[in-house]
């Protein structure tokens, strides 16, 4: 049987967070993320505990936070050799 | 590129500073208007034809607002590689400096920025985020070479104060 609170949420699954990462990347996508985030963090799947998934989920967020930022430094670079590139003539 | 630089990218490329600059959306393509009348007064103030401010990003720096003729490249990317940044010491030392001429500067001597854009002198200050990050720097950058005073060295680094606080109100937190 499902845990629930008193307003009757039930507890997070894994099986629902991996769902919801896959509606808006591929599958694919979301299980090796998530996978990697679990191993990352020593936890063995499938995860049960809500403690283990908000450590995931946590891991998850500083991830993205960390490839939007090298994201941004790559495109930075590529575009000023783009740009020098056309420009310096000799 | 001088191998001196690469001493500071450790702390640059710290987990928590980056998540820091992060969470102020600094690494975002966004248009900085806020920031506008800062770099326009600490390029009078300091005489000097370009004022920049720069974040330090973990391979490249960003530009959040400049004053003067910024070269269509820098407009186009919105910074340049890490290891041309001249606030890259800021991160560790964390004090305002100075190089009064870039061109016989042991960090900087050979950058393209001193080569082959002309820069030739510096004076900047660290961005200091209320977390106690270095998230980059204020600074004022010369064509010519040119002492600055320690009077301005303190203007910068309470115009830097400045900027944190702007860029705090806007920060997307809790």
């Amino acid at each position: 049987m499902t845990a629930s609170n008193a307003y009757g949420q039930d507890c997070p699954t894994e099986q629902e967070a991996l769902e919801a990462l896959a509606e808006l990347v591929d599958r694919r996508m979301a299980e090796g993320i998530w996978d990697l985030s679990a191993r990352e963090l020593g936890l063995r799947r499938p995860l049960s505990d809500p403690a283990d998934l908000r450590r995931v989920a946590e891991h998850m967020m500083t991830v993205g936070d960390l490839l939007r930022v090298a994201g941004r430094s790559t495109k930075v670079r590529v575009i000023t050799y783009e740009a020098l590139s056309r420009t310096v003539t000799s | 590129m001088t191998a001196l630089l690469s001493a500071y990218h450790p702390a640059i490329r710290t987990v928590d500073r980056l998540v820091d600059l992060a969470r102020l959306g600094l690494d975002r393509e966004a248009e900085r208007p806020f920031l506008r009348d800062l770099v326009d007064r600490v390029a009078n103030c300091l005489d000097t034809p370009f004022a920049m401010i720069d974040v330090l990003l973990n391979d490249a720096q960003v530009f959040l607002a400049g004053h003067g003729p910024v070269p269509e490249w820098i407009q186009e990317s919105g910074g340049t590689p890490l290891e041309w940044a001249f606030c890259q010491p800021l991160v560790t030392e964390r004090v305002p400096r100075c190089v009064a001429d870039l061109t016989v500067d042991p960090l900087f001597h050979d950058n393209p920025l001193v080569t082959i854009a002309g820069v030739r002198a510096y004076a900047g200050a660290p961005l200091v985020s209320l977390s106690g990050h270095v998230l980059g720097g204020i600074c004022g950058l010369d064509v010519k070479p040119r002492v600055f005073s320690r009077a301005e060295l303190v203007f910068l680094q309470a115009t830097a104060a400045e900027v944190v606080e702007r860029l705090e109100e806007r920060a997307d937190r809790p």
